[in-house]
């Protein structure tokens, strides 16, 4: 039985291969790859999700940026639920012993590009409680922060001119806290382990 | 405070007098009294109370009475029918300070006794859980809320400190630098 011809839609079309000249390099690889880190900053800065650590009391002031008054979703900033999806951490406040293991850890397990603020005075340079038995002095020794925002604790204008402030260093590429800790991690990890000891954490929730 | 509520506590008060001769009415304030009791009651009195409506532990609270040489610890209970808190305060030595653990009275104490292990060094006895660290992981010096604990130097020896001199008015702010 001859073999029936099957109706020719049913056969791929075949194409004539078409040679193109591809047309002359007008730009550097170098150019091009810094034109894609331009549109990568600007994306970058309209969309932050961020993970508020509160480790303070500066965190009283975040609820008030976030509802309709100040209303931070204007900015294109949006509060996260887990470490692995956000872009920014927000240390509200100082760094005490117990929270510093758990905030490398949450800043370790967030994606790059991540960007750090710190809220207040007592991230600067412990603040009120800089002679307090458990508060570490200074953030900046353990993790990159990117930008401080001042005031104790501070209000929600500062905290959203903080924000466009951030806003402005990510699209400028100014905000290279993330590659400074990659590229400096001894130095971190060396602060860290000076500082609490040892950063693995042993509690009920982490056996 | 009403009538009846007066009435429920001076009933409950005579019974309390007469079961704990050793347990002295330090103040009253209405829905507030404090009792000073024995270490070696507190157990009784405790499970007492718990069955007289004081299902609440509040909190345990210590304060180191470091002239006398004691640690105070004060178990703080409240009754939700009545709206009557009942502070409960024993006396310790201050030197290897221990206590019998109330966990087995309420559960709930587990917590409480931890942080008190964790800020005076005060030892629970029956209660293994309480050495485990609560806020102050691997801490290294002396329970912190001691008195003769200096919170300054601690800090000064222990954390990095940050020096500079601030400029003020509106051409202060030097620029940040990554140190
Ligand atoms: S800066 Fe002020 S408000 Fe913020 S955590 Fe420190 S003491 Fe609290």
């Amino acid at each position: 039985m001859p073999k029936k011809q099957l109706p020719s839609r049913f056969y791929p079309v075949k194409h004539e291969m078409q040679t193109v000249e591809a047309p002359a390099e007008k730009i550097s690889p170098q150019q091009r790859a810094e034109t894609w880190e331009k549109i990568a900053q600007y994306f970058r800065a309209n969309s932050l999700w961020m993970l508020n650590y509160c480790t303070g009391c500066c965190a009283i002031e975040l609820p008030l940026v976030m509802t309709s008054r100040f209303d931070m979703e204007r900015l294109g900033m949006m509060p996260m639920a887990t470490p692995r999806q956000a872009d920014i951490l927000l240390v509200t406040g100082y760094a005490s012993l117990k929270t510093l293991r758990r905030l490398i850890y949450t800043y370790e397990q967030m994606g790059t590009p991540k960007y750090v603020v710190a809220f207040g005075p007592c991230a600067v340079n412990g603040g009120i409680y800089h002679d307090a038995y458990a508060v570490l002095n200074r953030l900046d020794l353990y993790l990159p922060v990117d930008l401080y925002i001042a005031g104790c604790m501070p209000k929600p204008e500062a905290v959203m001119s903080g924000f466009m402030k951030l806003i402005e260093l990510i699209e400028s590429g100014k905000a290279t806290g993330w590659k400074d800790y990659e590229q400096r991690y001894e130095w971190y990890k060396k602060n860290q382990l000076e500082a609490v000891g040892e950063v693995f954490i042993h509690d009920e929730f982490h056996e | 405070m009403t009538n009846s509520m007066n009435s429920v506590k001076a009933r409950w008060a005579a019974q309390m007098r007469g079961m704990f001769p050793d347990a002295r009415l330090k103040k009253d304030r209405g829905t507030e009294m404090t009792y000073e009791i024995l270490p070696r009651d507190l157990h009784q009195i405790l499970a007492y109370l718990k069955n007289s409506g004081w299902r609440q532990l509040s909190m345990i609270t210590g304060v180191d009475w470091i002239e006398e040489g004691q640690f105070e610890l004060v178990y703080n209970l409240f009754d939700w029918e009545q709206g009557l808190r009942v502070l409960l305060s024993i006396r310790i030595g201050r030197d290897k300070p221990q206590v019998l653990t109330i966990t087995n009275i309420y559960a709930g104490a587990q917590y409480y006794e931890r942080e008190i292990h964790e800020f005076f060094g005060i030892e629970f006895i029956g209660n293994e859980d309480a050495l485990k660290s609560l806020f102050l992981e691997r801490w290294d010096a002396l329970p912190p809320l001691r008195k003769d604990f200096d919170s300054r130097a601690y800090s000064d020896k222990k954390y990095v400190k940050r020096f500079y001199d601030p400029v003020y008015g509106p051409q202060g702010g030097a620029p940040f630098e990554r140190s």
